[in-house]
């Protein structure tokens, strides 16, 4: 079995780095594939001075009717009414604290005081909590993981507040990194950020093939005791008291006692530990790539010599952030429960489902950061700075 | 049909699915005032006015202050120019002139200029049509947005696209939601204005 977990490991590993090797490779990445090393505008556009040139060329060239059908990209695809609405309201109200947020950092250039900093830190979190609210990637590993094991709500509060805590810091290093560093100074802060785009998202392979790994390995997704114990065992075990263990018994039943508890005591342990890991990777590796407000802020706070404050700032959208990722994270947990209890019909074979799906979920996180690190290296996709 | 496994890798698709689609958007606020030039019924060019929101980090265009107030020198500008305009001409400077539903061409922008005003950046130019379009012959629409929403573009106030130069009398530009052309994987419908004469 470990052999194959270990082959299987292996394939995973194979494929994403299959895709980065096909990336670097591919004709197109010499012309595009830019995303991962090109600067990236305050506009989060990435530049190709060489090319722009010859793009207007060629522009100049196909343009005796006057009309560029490549330069508008057509997205005739509308959300329905409903769905857009709840979203767009998201979006709005989030775009809104943004600029709030950003403007009130600005003012901290003119007007330092207790009140100026609270309101940054109260707009700060506010906007965290939104900006969780739409939906993207920290969302979609955190739904993914949590949605497709069993997991403890400690267990969604602590992959959500680590996230958080990584994007937060993510964007603190970069941002204190250029201002005492770079010689560039700030302007390749959003390069940089982009670049964690495709960091983020090897990473994330690795993080998922990890928690295929060790849910293979060490059957670790599925072993809560509370739900999956047969109750005739409870009863055994119960039965078995400290001081039974000193009543005259048949020694075979007192090895089988004693056996079944140390077996499911270091299976406790080794699952909690691998658990922990499997949460310390995936959080990491989807945290990694810092939010643009959170730049944003800092670089303000830096201007007005208050970098202290944009620091607070920074970790009151990680709590917004980890606040609202968590309240999503359980209701994934929420769903997973809901249908575990359902399946009570199949309870003989919901542990092995629960492993299949478990494994299903962390390859689909490999998979998405496979794909989206190779459609981003081979310049199909921009990097996304959010 | 309520196999828990069904289920849950249906909700899992729908998380993957939704999650996929968007994006925190946007970080950059601009609201936008825009001159349709016109010679008669054609369309000339687009002289826009593009106001920063005050909260926009110039440090990351490369420039550490600003003045208070008034035009930038030559030496910050061309800064601007270089850092945060000249990559926006893929883009077509965020602006869409459409004839009959076809997106039209800009030459390269003139007169670009930075100033400050109460303590928010502006951007002024004007962008040239390639070939001018006939409004009489054709169904002409000018919108301001950005594709990817990372920059949020606003009207100006009520009269943010006016219609100047040798104009005729008839000619109109009035405000419509262009549900042609949605941005952001469909989630926002932007604003733009219909050209008539």
């Amino acid at each position: 079995m470990l052999t194959f977990n270990r082959s299987m490991l292996g394939v995973l590993l194979a494929l994403c780095i299959a895709a980065i090797t096909f990336a670097w490779i591919t004709p197109a990445n010499a012309a595009t594939s830019i995303a991962a090393t090109s600067h990236v505008d305050v506009f989060g556009r990435p530049v190709q001075a060489p090319s722009t040139s010859a793009t207007a060329n060629d522009s100049n060239a196909s343009s005796t009717t006057g009309t560029t059908p490549v330069a508008e990209p057509a997205h005739k695809f509308v959300l329905p009414e409903f769905a857009r609405k709840v979203l767009a309201f998201s979006i709005v109200w989030q775009g809104r604290l943004n600029a709030r947020l950003a403007d009130a950092a600005a003012d901290l250039h003119r007007s330092s005081t207790a009140f100026t900093w609270l309101t940054l830190i109260g707009l700060a979190f506010a906007y965290g909590v939104l900006h969780a609210v739409g939906p993207g990637h920290g969302k979609l590993v955190t739904g993914t993981y949590l949605g497709s094991r069993n997991t403890r709500v400690a267990e969604a509060v602590s992959l959500a507040a680590w996230t958080a805590t990584v994007q937060a810091m993510s964007a603190i290093v970069l941002v204190f990194g250029a201002a005492w560093f770079a010689k560039q100074g700030m302007s390749n802060v959003l390069s940089n950020a982009a670049s964690l785009d495709v960091t983020s998202c090897l990473l994330l392979c690795l993080a998922g093939g990890w928690t295929i790994y060790t849910t293979l390995a060490r059957h670790d997704c599925c072993d809560d005791a509370g739900t999956l114990k047969l109750v005739p065992d409870e009863r055994s075990i119960r039965s078995q008291s400290a001081e039974s263990l000193d009543e005259p018994a048949y020694l075979g039943n007192k090895l089988q006692f004693h056996a079944r508890r140390s077996s499911s005591q270091s299976m406790f342990a080794r699952s909690k530990r691998s658990t922990a890991s499997q949460i310390l990777a995936t959080g990491f590796a989807s945290g990694v790539r810092p939010c643009v407000g959170s730049i944003f802020v800092l670089i303000a706070a830096i201007a007005a010599h208050t970098p202290f404050v944009g620091i607070a700032a920074t970790f009151a959208i990680g709590a917004g952030v980890a606040l609202t990722v968590t309240l999503f994270g359980l209701g994934a947990i929420g769903a997973n429960r809901l249908i575990s209890a359902r399946g009570i019909r199949i309870r003989s074979k919901m542990k092995t489902a629960q492993r299949v799906f478990a494994v299903a979920g962390a390859l689909v996180i490999v998979l998405f950061g496979a794909a989206q690190a190779a459609l981003i290296l081979t310049g199909y996709l921009e990097p996304a700075i959010t | 049909m309520l196999n828990p496994r069904v289920i849950r890798l249906l909700l899992s698709i729908a998380i993957l699915l939704v999650s996929g689609t968007v994006v925190a958007h946007p970080h950059v606020w601009i609201r936008f005032a825009a001159r349709v030039q016109m010679q008669g019924t054609r369309v000339i060019s687009i002289a826009e006015m593009w106001r920063f929101s005050e909260g926009f980090p110039v440090q990351l265009v490369g420039v550490d202050a600003l003045p208070d107030n008034g035009p930038l020198d030559a030496k910050q500008t061309a800064i601007f120019r270089e850092q945060a305009f000249s990559s926006l001409a893929g883009a077509q400077y965020f602006s869409h002139l459409f004839a009959d539903g076809q997106a039209l061409d800009f030459g390269d922008p003139t007169g670009f200029r930075v100033s400050v005003d109460h303590g928010k950046l502006v951007y002024t130019f004007v962008l040239p049509l390639k070939m001018p379009i006939d409004v009489k012959a054709h169904k002409v629409s000018l919108g301001i947005w950005d594709d990817s929403f990372f920059v949020d573009y606003e009207p100006d106030g009520a009269n943010a696209v006016t219609i100047e130069g040798h104009a005729a009398a008839t000619c109109t530009a009035k405000p419509f939601t262009d549900h042609a052309h949605p941005i952001f994987n469909g989630i926002v419908v932007p604003q733009a204005m219909a050209i008539s004469c």
